[in-house]
């Protein structure tokens, strides 16, 4: 049954860096402002919605104009974070959590009831650029070129933000906000600012995802919930707000996943929701959940 | 170059400060003293709006700044170090003294962790060690660093020798002396440990539930014994 294992190794992977990719932002956004961004799969759903938009105007169905739309989706995105963070995630910074979460599953319904109008009720289904569309057969493993892209797109985005916050000053006083904010002002760092740009940089993370795996799924309002699930489960299990912690739990969970399936093919996905209530129950903290942003 | 008050402050409901009315001039040496709950924190913090809701005026060089955000308020020259002292754990020493460069007004330059560590010679040695792995007299001696890196015009110690020993407080307030003098500079210190404020200052208040009982000099704070009495001793 697991004699195929290199390719439930390779289906992990891509699960678990395309989950990878709409986690990042939430756990971003959670960790610094310690804001439980419920309406991040909204905002995943619009970046895929305009990613979509772009590329059919394009029409050029090129690997290039498909990264310009999803680039230009998390640009767009950005912009929705701007605005989000002036309109909500400021009035919420001194309130009880509970309002939080009301106020972002708000948001979670706006951006349902945004894309309703604007592109309507109909399925769309978008395709990978052509020169994604053919496959690299290796020994038994067929792994499909929007696969490897994928894993690239997923693998970049963590490297590339282990560097800004490990490797750069900027990121080492984004550390400081995220463990002490009130000792930040008084260093005289304007806190509200990194938090501003910490939510942009959380939501145009929410609509690359969104352009980058439009490919391949039916494109509708219910787009929200299809990868958010995860997305929220590799957050919990890789500790809230750890962006290492999510990669590992992304990998982690993607072999759940694979393997469980292989498993019990009966229940698709079942051993994802056990791995998870396992981990709630052992270590609720989850695996890297001591507090640090990476 | 501080004027402040009259000033009020609350914590929810609570009324913490009433009144208060308090100055530090260029170059001198203030301490507040108090028992616990007193205040002190309190007013510390209200001065940099880092907490308590505070109402009346505060002007900083002839210029109000009682509307300005915390971190505005630090770059115009005013360098609070807190009394449980937040050294960050996931950085080294010499980073969290990199950090506090985000205090300097524009133009001004930090002062590197070399130039923190020759008015501190203690903390030369610790400045690559990790944040995380400092004993309390280290970590104070690193926050009072920390607090100079921006070249503040005020530094506001709150309660520095609170849990250092003896010795340790000693040292602490002979450097602080000494440093105030080489630079010119003006502190705030508040303090339960007589001693101390008296080796760093030169004029001090007492403060009780929230409201300015003495203002004077040292020497008319020791003409009247019964003061130690009714507002310091436990």
């Amino acid at each position: 049954m697991l004699a195929d294992w290199p390719s439930l190794l390779f289906n992990a992977l891509g699960w678990g860096m395309a989950t990878f990719l709409v986690a990042a932002g939430l756990t971003l956004i959670f960790g610094i402002l310690h804001v439980l961004n419920f309406s991040h799969g909204g905002v995943f759903m619009l970046g895929a919605y305009v990613a979509f938009t772009l590329t059919r105007w394009s029409g050029t169905g090129g690997l290039a104009s498909f990264l310009g739309a999803s680039l230009l989706a998390a640009l767009a995105t950005g912009v929705v974070g701007l605005a989000v963070d002036r309109a909500v995630f400021r009035r919420l910074a001194a309130v009880d959590g509970a309002y939080v979460l009301v106020a972002t599953y708000a948001l979670l319904l706006v951006c349902n009831g945004v894309a309703k109008l604007v592109w309507g009720l109909n399925v769309f289904s978008a395709a990978p650029p052509e020169s994604l569309m053919t496959v690299t057969v290796a020994g038994d493993v067929v792994m499909p070129h929007y696969a490897l892209f994928v894993i690239g797109a997923g693998l970049s985005v963590y490297l590339g933000l282990e560097w800004l916050l490990n490797r750069t000053a900027a990121g080492r006083m984004i550390q400081a906000i995220a463990a002490d904010p009130w000792m930040a002002r008084l260093l005289g760092i304007d806190v509200g600012l990194v938090y501003t740009g910490t939510v942009v940089l959380g939501f145009a993370l929410a609509g690359l995802a969104g352009g980058l795996l439009v490919a391949n799924q039916s494109l509708s309002p219910d787009l929200a919930g299809i990868f958010i699930i995860q997305a929220f489960g590799v957050v919990i299990v890789g500790g809230m707000g750890s962006i290492r912690g999510a990669f590992l739990a992304s990998l982690l969970l993607g072999l759940v996943d694979s393997f469980g399936s292989a498993l019990l093919p009966s229940m698709p996905g079942i051993l994802f929701f056990v791995a998870l209530a396992l981990v709630l129950l052992v270590r609720p903290q989850g695996l890297l959940g001591s507090g640090r942003l990476a | 170059m501080l004027e402040v008050g009259p000033l009020d402050a609350f914590y929810g409901d609570s009324h913490v400060l009433h009144g208060v009315r308090l100055s530090v001039g260029p170059g001198e040496g203030v301490a507040l003293l108090g028992r616990n709950g007193a205040g002190k924190s309190t007013l510390l913090k209200a001065l940099l709006g880092a907490g308590p809701r505070a109402t009346g005026p505060v002007a900083f060089e002839g210029r109000p700044i009682e509307g300005l955000p915390t971190h505005r308020r630090a770059r115009l020259g005013l360098s609070l170090v807190p009394e449980d002292r937040r050294i960050y754990g996931h950085v080294t020493v010499a980073e969290n003294l990199a950090l506090a460069r985000h205090a300097c007004p524009p133009g001004v330059a930090p002062r590197t962790p070399a130039e923190v560590a020759a008015l501190f010679p203690l903390l030369a040695p610790l400045l690559s060690r990790g944040g995380a792995r400092l004993s309390g007299g280290q970590q104070q001696m690193v926050a009072v660093g920390r607090g100079l890196v921006p070249r503040p015009k005020l530094l506001l110690l709150d309660e520095p020798a609170e849990g250092l020993a003896p010795l340790i407080v000693e040292d602490l307030a002979r450097e602080i002396a000494r440093v105030r003098r080489a630079e010119a500079l003006s502190l705030l210190v508040t303090e339960q440990n007589v001693d101390f404020a008296r080796a760093c200052t030169d004029r001090l208040y007492l403060i009780d539930s929230g409201v300015i009982v003495f203002s004077g000099d040292w020497a008319a704070y020791d003409a009247r014994p019964e003061l130690e009495t009714d507002y310091l001793a436990l």
